[in-house]
C-alpha cells in the first residue's frame, strides 16, 4: 500500500486496444488506517445498541443485523453480550437485591431452627373447652365465697337472699 | 500501458488466469484482486474475459477485451476458437515486449474451448519460448460440485499447459474452510479423493468470505477494492445511497477483506516458479 498522499490525478488514457482507461485513486496507508478505526467505532456504537436491547429489553437482533456486522463483528457482539450479562449479574451492581436476600436467608434459617427443635412435652390430645374447664376449676372458689360471705353477715336478710340464692345455684347445677 | 514496474521483478509480466469449471466460485473477484494487487505495484496490465457476464470489464472498465465464442457458430466453423482468442495469444506474445501482464478470467463454460485453443496452438510451447511466467489460479469452495469442477479443471489444465504453474484458491465463502470439515463429509471425502493429491505441492491461498451485503453494492456499481478504500465516508455514503454507518461498515469489511488477500497474491505474484509447473 503506498504510503504517500493519493495518487489518483483523475486523468483517463489510451490502453489496450486503444480505448479510454481510468486511474483508479489508489489508497494510502493512511486510508486504510482510516477505514480500519472508522469501522471499529462504527462497529462498537451498533453492538452496544444491540446488547443494550438484549439486556434491557430481551430483544434479540435478527439474523441479517447480525449478518451484516461482518464475521469480526459477530464475534465482537456475543463476547460484548456475554460481558454485559457478567456485569449484569455483578454483586456490586445488585447489592441491595444481595442484601434483601440475605436478610430473607437468617430469617428463613431461625425458622428452620425453631421447627427443627421437637417439643416432646407438648401436648399431644385436645385441650377440653374453656368453659368446661374454667367451670370446673372455680367451683370451689365460688363455694368459698359464699360461705365466708354468709357467715361474716348476721342480717337475716341477706342470710335468706344468699340462702335462696344458693338454692338456685345448685339447682341450676352451678354448685 | 507502458509504464515500467515498481521494482523490477523476474516473474513479472506473467500471464495469469482465474480458471474453474465450477460458476459462481469467486473467479472474477479473485481477477479483480489481482488486477488491483498489480496496480499497487504499478505493473501494467491488459484484461481478457471469457465469460456469459462480462463482470470482470464492469470491474475494471475498458481493459477487458471480450473473449466469448458464440457456442452455435463454433460447431459449424471450428476455426473460429482460434480467431477468437488470438487477441490473447497476442499478448502473451508481446508481454515481455511490452512489459504488461496478461490477465484471463475463464467462465466455467468456457474452461474446454480455453483448453482447446491453448492445446491447439500449443500454448505451453510458446509460453516456454517466450519465458512468461505462466500462472493458472483455481478457486475452489468446500462442497462436492466445486471440488469435483477444480479437480476437472486442474487436471486438465496441467495436460494442456505443464509448464503453467497452478494454484489452489480455498474461498472460505459460505462454506468454511475445507480442511475443518468432517471427515466422513461428502466434500472431505471427495477433496481428499481427487483434488487433494493433485494440490499437494502447490500453492495455496486462502480467500476469507466477504459478506454479500458489503461487496455487492461495489460489485454490482463496479467498483473495485481500491476505489472503495480511498473513498471518503461522506462521498461512498452519498455515492452508493447508504447510510454513513454503513458505508463505514462496508469499506471496513472490503480493507479487511484487502489486507487478507494482498499479502497471498503478492506473494505468489512475486515468486517465480521458473516455469517448471508444480511439478518441480
Amino acid at each position: 500500500m503506498p504510503d504517500n498522499s493519493k495518487e489518483h490525478d483523475g486523468s483517463k488514457s489510451r490502453g489496450q486496444n486503444g480505448r479510454l482507461e481510468e486511474t483508479p485513486t489508489l489508497p494510502t496507508r493512511a486510508d486504510v488506517r482510516r477505514n480500519l478505526a472508522e469501522w471499529e467505532v462504527e462497529l462498537r456504537r451498533r453492538v452496544a445498541i444491540l446488547v443494550r436491547n438484549v439486556v434491557d429489553q430481551n430483544q434479540l437482533p435478527n439474523e441479517p443485523t447480525l449478518r451484516r456486522l461482518g464475521l469480526d463483528g459477530r464475534r465482537y457482539y456475543q463476547t460484548s453480550l456475554q460481558l454485559a450479562f457478567r456485569r449484569n449479574i455483578d454483586a456490586q451492581a445488585n447489592r441491595e437485591v444481595v442484601a434483601e436476600n440475605a436478610g430473607d436467608r437468617m430469617r428463613g434459617r431461625a425458622l428452620v431452627q425453631l421447627s427443627s427443635k421437637p417439643n416432646w412435652h407438648d401436648r399431644r390430645s385436645e385441650r377440653p373447652k374453656y368453659t368446661k374447664r374454667a367451670r370446673k376449676s372455680s367451683r370451689p372458689l365460688v363455694a368459698a365465697i359464699i360461705v365466708a360471705t354468709i357467715l361474716t353477715l348476721n342480717s337475716d336478710l341477706l342470710a335468706k337472699v344468699f340462702t335462696s340464692l344458693l338454692e338456685r345455684m345448685t339447682s341450676y347445677g352451678l354448685l | 500501458m507502458t509504464k515500467t514496474p515498481k521494482t523490477p521483478n523476474a516473474s513479472l509480466p506473467a500471464f495469469l488466469a482465474t480458471i474453474s469449471q465450477e460458476s459462481a466460485v469467486g473467479k472474477t473477484t479473485l481477477m479483480t484482486l489481482i488486477a488491483d494487487v498489480l496496480t499497487l505495484e504499478k505493473s501494467p496490465y491488459a484484461g481478457f474475459q471469457a465469460d456469459d457476464k462480462p463482470r470482470l470489464a464492469a470491474m475494471l472498465g475498458a481493459r477487458v477485451t471480450d473473449l466469448k465464442v458464440d457456442a452455435d457458430l463454433l460447431i459449424e466453423q471450428p476455426s473460429l476458437l482460434r480467431t477468437t482468442y488470438s487477441p490473447l495469444y497476442t499478448a502473451c506474445s508481446d508481454a515481455k515486449k511490452t512489459g504488461t501482464t496478461v490477465l484471463l478470467d475463464a467462465g466455467a463454460r468456457e474452461v474446454e474451448n480455453i483448453a482447446n485453443f491453448f492445446s491447439d496452438v500449443d500454448l505451453d510451447e510458446d509460453l516456454v519460448r517466450w519465458n512468461l511466467t505462466t500462472k493458472f489460479f483455481v478457486p475452489v469452495q468446500a462442497d462436492p460440485e466445486s471440488i469435483a469442477g477444480a479437480a476437472m479443471t486442474w487436471e486438465r489444465m496441467q495436460k494442456v499447459v505443464p509448464h503453467a504453474q497452478l494454484i489452489l484458491v480455498e474461498n472460505l465463502h459460505d462454506r468454511g474452510q475445507i480442511d475443518r470439515l468432517k471427515a466422513q463429509s461428502p466434500a472431505r471425502m471427495m477433496y481428499d479423493k481427487i483434488l487433494a493429491p493433485l494440490v499437494v505441492n502447490a500453492p495455496r491461498i486462502i480467500m476469507p468470505a466477504l459478506v454479500v451485503d458489503f461487496w455487492q453494492p461495489f460489485e454490482e456499481s463496479g467498483t473495485r477494492f481500491l476505489k472503495v478504500m480511498a473513498l471518503e465516508a461522506e462521498d461512498g455514503a452519498s455515492q452508493f445511497s447508504m447510510s454513513v454507518g454503513d458505508f463505514k461498515i462496508a469499506r471496513g469489511n472490503v480493507t479487511k477483506f484487502f489486507g487478507a488477500m494482498h499479502p497471498q497474491i503478492k506473494a505468489v505474484l512475486m515468486h517465480s516458479s521458473d516455469g517448471a509447473g508444480n511439478a518441480r
